[in-house]
């Protein structure tokens, strides 16, 4: 009986483990977002990632724009990541204008005279299930 | 036997429910754990030597640039004044604010603190040597870099993290932020603090 008890226990978490695990789809992309507007296919999903400026710099915020065009998503979360310094990591939370807009302006954290290239890694976070993407981000002064 | 049945649905079901609700409620995290980060530190101010522990009680705001930073450190600590004249008075004067200069070439306790009293009197400006300031950004992350100007008579500039750090009473790194104006979340998390 115990065995049973064991055996219907552990059944009931694998079953949920197999209906309700956050599953995670990556599509490849080495898009430079401020050089054109960055249309994202794969997976049978497809959204634009865009820029309002051409050029990034520290001292100017620039906005950041997601389009989804077969998706909706619950939270849009970009993690920058230094490529070639010890800086850490920035999460950048987008605001939610529409189920398929999402759109967020930040400052980026460095203070350039070289310019050098960030690392974008964005998630589009549904119900149990996101979809991730990377771009690159060339910032000098 | 019919009991053993039902506890053994139960505990199916319990699993199952258990299961669905624990992973439904793994939710991304809204920020980045930063507790890997922060930490004491012995540095340079005109009154004397100061470190972490010196500003113990109080919610302490770290930027790092240096005294010649011809932009982004003056755009950076004047948004800083602008968010914090949004608090009350007496709030206001409850927060510490700290810079510390990377250029240890330039630089000195002096040079900081002049520069930052440009900024509002009770800035603390802090410098150190190449050990003191290598130890500190370390610590927190901060990447900076000399970098040479050919044609100017500064001979270099520095390259610099431009990030504001909210370190918490008891001198623990909180959080950061690159844009204070923007992210308001600075404000709701420093507001908490007072």
């Amino acid at each position: 009986v115990k065995i049973l008890f064991f055996s219907l226990f552990a059944l009931g978490i694998t079953l949920s483990l197999y209906f309700y695990a956050p599953t995670e789809v990556f599509i490849p992309s080495d898009c430079f977002p401020q050089d054109n507007v960055c249309k994202i296919k794969g997976d049978g999903y497809s959204f634009s990632f865009s820029l309002d400026q051409k050029k990034i710099s520290p001292i100017t915020p620039i906005s950041y724009s997601l389009t989804l065009n077969n998706l909706t998503a619950e939270k849009v979360q970009l993690l920058l990541v230094g490529k070639s310094m010890h800086m850490d990591q920035e999460l950048i939370t987008f605001d939610k204008l529409e189920n398929d807009f999402f759109t967020v302006k930040r400052a980026f954290p460095k203070c350039e005279e070289k310019a050098m290239v960030w690392k974008g890694v964005l998630s589009i976070i549904q119900d149990n299930h996101t979809v991730k993407t990377t771009f690159n981000f060339r910032v000098s002064r | 036997m019919k009991k053993n049945i039902a506890m053994g649905c139960l505990l199916f079901i319990l699993a199952f429910l258990g299961g669905r609700f624990y992973l439904k409620n793994l939710k991304s995290p809204a920020r980045i754990d930063y507790s890997h980060l922060g930490g004491d530190f012995l540095l340079q101010h005109v009154t004397g030597d100061k470190s972490l522990k010196d500003f113990e009680g109080k919610p302490i705001v770290l930027y790092f640039g240096f005294a010649t930073c011809p932009d982004v450190c003056p755009l950076s600590l004047s948004k800083l004044n602008q968010v914090l004249d949004k608090l009350p008075f007496e709030k206001r004067s409850l927060v510490q604010k700290i810079f510390v200069s990377v250029d240890y070439k330039r630089d000195d306790a002096k040079k900081v603190d002049e520069y930052v009293r440009f900024f509002a009197d009770d800035f603390i400006g802090l410098a150190g040597s190449e050990k003191e300031i290598l130890n500190m950004t370390k610590k927190y992350a901060v990447h900076f870099e000399f970098v040479p100007m050919k044609d100017s008579a500064l001979e270099f500039t520095v390259d610099h993290t431009s990030r504001y750090f909210l370190i918490g009473k008891n001198g623990k790194l909180l959080n950061t932020y690159s844009d204070i104006i923007n992210d308001k979340s600075f404000f709701k998390d420093l507001s908490r603090l007072l």
